[in-house]
């Protein structure tokens, strides 16, 4: 009896021990680990915040689990630099061991990261880097691009605007690569749409001191328009120099949401008022995506999420969609988790977000908007019109 | 050839505002001997004294006077605290110098950044500079005009408390011959430190008539401090008329590269600062014997 009971135990133990470890196996709790890669100091600190803020958001939406395993995110610092990417992405890869690779800013660190990820076969899935190469003569298997490209964003916005009566036009932005890519798309648009590109001017990117010099070029053209790029110190300048030569009746200064930007309202004051800019996305889009991913930023951060919050939010949402088709795990084929993401179609808060064949997000709508003063006093955006967005330029050439 | 006056107004309103910073440095440099790489700092803050001022006080005159207080007690601050005690040690060759203030600069837009954020701020117009005045068939904005004015003014004032003033006097003649100054009685430290904190609260005078222009943000003396370098060294060393010059060189080059070579506006400055480096390494109206 007593020796039976030794039995019992026996099996029955190993029934405990085995029904603990069974589940254990199928159902992995190990952190899913995804390194975001940002430019978290420096000129696009602010940026950056937002992004990784619109990424918590999304990850706050599946309660920081993804199919029962914990999502871990470690975060490192680009500087803007693709050396200092590149050094990032590797201690990401070989000391964290991530799943997978987020974020990124600056096209020049995507296109560095990019190869890396390319023979590492690591997935990587960009939050912004918006030249048009990184998904065309870069493209990889193992690379996805959540926001949307030059060409996507700005080619429409020429079209649309040779539609609405305008004849002339001159560009102005900063000559650098990012300033040549999104204003040679208005400019491909434009001319297409039956507008004429009279005048391009380029400034000398970060080393402009006085913008009055290219304004009174612009100035002289006679051109219906300006259409500018900039961001940051210098779109403040740019457009508050603009006003000073009394261009704002005679030659409107339209532009972007970078142009706009809200985090430049204080220094523009009542400048801002009744300009007018495209944009991917403002908080007032009437849609349940966004009116709950607003409500949900709004909750977290006590603040109104801005462009970058909803394309950090775009980047961790479409990431985690992915996971969860694929059960939460990562294939083995790492390239199968590119190709899953691709097949999303889903309800982004800048509108409905799906992937053409070289894993590059198209823009179901581009916004047209217009900055006025609210009931509150506060400043906000009202819409005036939308037009899809533009397909990628065509550059890759591997296949997959 | 409207256009090329427009130009030339532009060039004239960027050489004024090189100058006022120039002006500083070329002092500090000439008197003491410093490469205050740290000069963009005080424009920057000045220009933050400035802003805070304006939104308290609702007056933009109230910011131009007060502002450049800011830098100027920090400047004769860091002169009296942190430079003269390297004298002492003899920790003041150009490279110690030059390695400080460099990180000073950063170290102070670190510092803004993280008191005032990354956002962008302005100091509006006053209502009396705003608008524009048509003169010759153009229409120019009053607060550029008042800019050139300004810089012309402080060229003005500066070289007359130079040339016809005892502290002008103890000034020059300190550049000249610091040993005999200091035997002739005059305690050559009290003068460091008022120097420099004028040089410094000249910069921060330039940061508030700079700020309705460019707008007041944590990265704004950055860069703006190579360009006055340029102008240092382009009108000699130390010598304040020479950075007069000098900006009025540099402006004009700056702006008409932008408009007439856009591709050139990158380099035109440095071309004429290797140029001068070349030909006349003592700058427009530097001594011969100084090489610096």
């Amino acid at each position: 009896m007593a020796r039976l009971s030794v039995w019992r135990c026996l099996v029955l133990c190993a029934g405990t021990f085995i029904a603990v470890v069974r589940p254990a196996a199928a159902n992995d709790v190990s952190p899913v680990k995804i390194g975001l890669l940002l430019p978290y100091k420096g000129v696009y600190a602010p940026l950056s915040d937002s992004i990784d803020r619109g990424f918590q958001v999304a990850l706050a939406e599946y309660g920081g689990k993804i199919a029962g395993r914990p999502v871990e995110i470690i975060r490192a610092d680009d500087e803007l630099t693709p050396s200092v990417g590149v050094q990032k992405f590797n201690k990401f890869v070989q000391l964290d061991k991530v799943d997978l690779v987020a974020g990124v800013v600056s096209s020049s660190v995507a296109i560095a990261v990019s190869e890396l990820a390319d023979r590492g076969k690591v997935p990587m899935i960009f939050a912004n880097a918006f030249a048009d190469e990184i998904t065309g003569k870069f493209c990889s298997p193992y690379v996805a691009r959540t926001s949307f490209s030059a060409n996507g964003f700005q080619y429409n916005s020429g079209k649309y605007w040779a539609s609405k009566g305008i004849k002339t036009a001159v560009t102005m932005g900063p000559d650098y690569s990012a300033g040549r890519a999104f204003l040679g798309a208005f400019r491909r648009g434009f001319e297409e749409g039956g507008g004429k590109v009279v005048q391009e001017i380029w400034t000398s990117f970060q080393k402009t001191r006085d913008w009055g010099a290219a304004l009174s070029q612009a100035s002289n053209s006679g051109a219906q328009i300006i259409y500018a790029f900039y961001g940051g110190s210098e779109a403040v300048q740019v457009v508050k120099q603009h006003a000073d030569f009394g261009l704002r009746e005679k030659m409107p200064l339209i532009g972007d949401q970078w142009v706009y930007d809200e985090a430049l309202w204080p220094a523009l004051g009542d400048l801002a008022v009744g300009a007018k800019h495209i944009t991917v996305h403002y908080p007032d889009i009437d849609s349940d995506a966004n009116r709950k991913f607003v409500a949900a930023y709004r909750e977290m951060f006590k603040e109104e999420p801005d462009v970058s919050a909803a394309l950090g939010y775009d980047n961790g949402k479409a990431i985690l969609l992915t996971f969860d088709k694929l059960g939460g795990k990562m294939p083995e084929d790492r390239s199968r988790f590119i190709s899953t993401m691709r097949g999303l179609n889903f309800d982004a808060p800048r509108g409905k977000i799906r992937f053409n064949a070289q894993s590059s997000a198209l823009l179901e709508k581009v916004y047209l908007v217009e900055i006025v003063r609210g009931a509150d006093g506060k400043l906000k955006r009202k819409f005036i019109d939308e037009f899809a967005g533009a397909d990628d330029l065509p550059g890759c050439t591997k296949s997959f | 050839m409207q256009m090329f006056f427009l130009q030339f107004l532009n060039g004239l309103q960027l050489s004024m505002l090189i100058f006022l910073l120039a002006a500083g440095l070329t002092l500090i440099f000439g008197l003491m001997d410093i490469l205050n790489l740290a000069h963009g700092a005080f424009f920057t803050m000045g220009a933050y004294a400035g802003w805070l001022v304006s939104r308290m006080t609702g007056s933009y005159w109230a910011a131009l006077l007060i502002g450049p207080l800011v830098p100027f007690a920090l400047g004769a601050l860091l002169q009296s605290a942190v430079l003269q005690p390297l004298v002492k040690r003899g920790r003041s060759t150009h490279l110690d110098l030059a390695l400080l203030t460099f990180g000073l600069l950063f170290a102070t837009a670190g510092t803004v950044e993280y008191f005032f954020g990354s956002s962008f701020y302005s100091i509006p117009t006053p209502a009396i500079l705003s608008g524009r005045i048509a003169m010759l068939g153009i229409d120019y904005p009053v607060y550029r005009l008042f800019v050139i004015g300004v810089g012309l003014g402080v060229a003005l004032l500066l070289s007359l408390v130079i040339d016809r003033t005892l502290i002008g006097a103890t000034l020059r003649a300190g550049v000249d011959n610091r040993e005999m100054v200091t035997a002739l009685g005059i305690n050559i430290n009290v003068v460091f430190v008022i120097v420099f904190g004028c040089g410094a609260a000249l910069a921060g005078f330039a940061g508030v008539i700079a700020a309705p222009i460019m707008s007041v943000y944590s990265q704004m003396g950055i860069g703006i401090v190579v360009t006055t370098f340029v102008v240092v060294v382009v009108g000699g060393l130390g010598n304040l008329k020479g950075s007069f010059y000098g900006a009025l060189f540099v402006g004009m080059t700056d702006t008409m590269a932008q408009a007439y070579l856009p591709e050139a506006e990158l380099f035109a400055i440095y071309v004429l600062l290797v140029g001068m480096m070349i030909f006349r390494p003592q700058g427009l109206f530097g001594s011969t014997g100084r090489v610096a």
